[in-house]
């Protein structure tokens, strides 16, 4: 862990290969990044370039090949909208374990169902089986379930181009109100307009190799210019 | 996030709940096919057994269903648990989580099936002999019984990811397990030379207790002890292997 509080996340000289790729042939090289606590970051860049990869690096779940990874708290969570949601068990359940997979404790979930059930909108839906519920209700439950049950470290794995309009404009509130907690968002997303609306900083990845980091716009804009998106 | 040792514990448990909730709630009579399975299987091999073919062998019926019904669980649980880590990818992908809880949960979901199937059996061979039994050794032959199973399903399941061909190989190799188990003929009927085979698999001596517990016979403890030493070793070997794949998981589950 790092000593200096106020960065939440220190990559320094990060590599990642896959097992059985070849020499050389690196998903992630050399990458080095601060980010700080409360900051949301988004990170772009064409499919393939190590996105997803770097935030399993973050979270943990990988360990990189070479370089160090240092996280400034045990509280993270990587968003997977309908992580471990089962069909069969109700919306109640499914928040459950979610929030059990996240690494809540039982007790913090349980006394935070109502909660949640208040800020999906579900209402007694919630207590029905998920079979029953439309994609924007399961994605709705989800994103309650993690911005209830806060962590200080949220990564989002493209989760936003998902939904219909309706979806998007309570995951941007979601956002908004996270924002205001000093959470520190990472997220990962094809929607650039969206990037551009919530992030302090962009990141852009390009086959592994961080091109740019910098202000939202001016990242985005050469990311057009030079990638034709 | 690692998760704190009270929260493994209690999602293993919720998974065990879920697991089971899932498999009732796709039926309609839900959780009671727990009791109905079991009862329909021995109420069918008495009456082909002990009834129709009864003039056969005596006790052969109470014989063939206490074998069945312990091969069954290990069977049925080894068989579904072989594939909980690899077709748990979708959340291993995302949370940084002991790979072992499923696994373990799907065991113990087993193990509660397997708990209803021998108190059904345990009620039918109580009324059919006329004779009690002893309820301490019918709880630690059924704790041996799940414990092998538990050791066999964590290693395999943790193999799975990198051996995807061990699926398809299971099958066979459990096969080969029941012909020699002795669960569809007394051992006398083997001959000397070859009953090597069956004293070395660990489920011929868990279904020979079984039957020894309902026959108020003898109980070899010193066979037990080796059965339950080694599935002891098999659990601490899981967990060592889990520490050591635990990162390298993600990238070869679906």
């Amino acid at each position: 862990m790092s000593s200096d509080s106020k960065n939440i996340v220190k990559l320094d000289q990060v590599c990642f290969r896959y097992p059985g790729a070849t020499e050389g042939n690196y998903a992630l090289s050399d990458i080095s990044l601060d980010f700080k606590r409360g900051q949301v970051v988004g990170v772009i860049g064409n499919n393939g370039v190590g996105k997803s990869s770097l935030l399993k690096i973050i979270a943990g779940i990988i360990e990189p090949t070479s370089g160090r990874v240092l996280v400034n708290t045990d509280s993270i969570s990587l968003l997977s909208l309908n992580l471990g949601f089962d069909q069969m068990l109700t919306g109640e359940e499914n928040a459950i374990l979610q929030g059990m997979l996240m690494g809540i404790s039982k007790d913090r979930i349980y006394g935070a169902l109502d909660k949640i059930k208040e800020y999906s909108g579900l209402q007694n839906s919630f207590y029905k089986q998920l079979k029953t519920y439309s994609t924007g209700m399961i994605s709705r439950l989800s994103f309650s379930v993690t911005t209830v049950l806060e962590s200080d470290l949220l990564l989002i794995d493209e989760v936003i181009g998902v939904g219909d309009n309706k979806f998007r404009k309570f995951a941007q509130s979601t956002f908004e109100e996270n924002k205001e907690k000093r959470k520190t968002i990472i997220v990962v997303s094809h929607n650039l307009k969206f990037v551009d609306e919530i992030s302090d900083v962009v990141v852009l990845l390009d086959n592994g190799i961080l091109d740019k980091v910098g202000e939202g716009k001016e990242i985005i804009k050469y990311y057009r210019n030079n990638y034709g998106n | 996030m690692q998760l704190k040792v009270k929260n493994y514990l209690d999602l293993t448990l919720f998974y065990t709940k879920a697991y089971l909730l899932t498999e009732f709630r796709k039926n309609y009579l839900g959780i009671f096919w727990v009791f109905i399975e079991p009862a329909c299987y021995f109420g069918i091999y008495y009456l082909v057994f002990g009834f129709f073919l009864g003039g056969r062998e005596e006790g052969f019926a109470e014989y063939l269903m206490t074998g069945i019904a312990s091969w069954h669980w290990f069977n049925k649980s080894l068989l579904s648990c072989s594939s909980s880590i690899y077709s748990a990818g979708k959340i291993i992908k995302k949370v940084n989580i002991n790979k072992l809880v499923f696994p373990v949960a799907k065991s113990l979901s087993d193990g509660f099936k397997g708990l209803v199937m021998f108190t059904v059996l345990t009620v039918f061979l109580m009324m059919i002999k006329g004779q009690g039994v002893n309820f301490l050794l019918l709880v630690i032959i059924f704790l041996l019984n799940f414990i092998f199973i538990l050791s066999l399903n964590l290693v395999v399941s943790l193999l799975v990811p990198f051996l995807p061909d061990l699926r398809s190989l299971m099958p066979i190799l459990t096969m080969g397990m029941m012909f020699c188990s002795a669960i569809f003929y007394y051992i006398a009927v083997v001959p000397e030379k070859y009953r090597i085979f069956l004293y070395l698999n660990p489920m011929y001596h868990i279904i020979t207790t079984w039957r020894s517990v309902y026959n108020q016979g003898d109980i070899e403890l010193f066979v037990i002890g080796v059965i339950a030493l080694f599935s002891m070793m098999l659990i601490v070997l899981s967990i060592l292997l889990e520490r050591k794949l635990s990162k390298v998981l993600p990238l070869y589950v679906l």
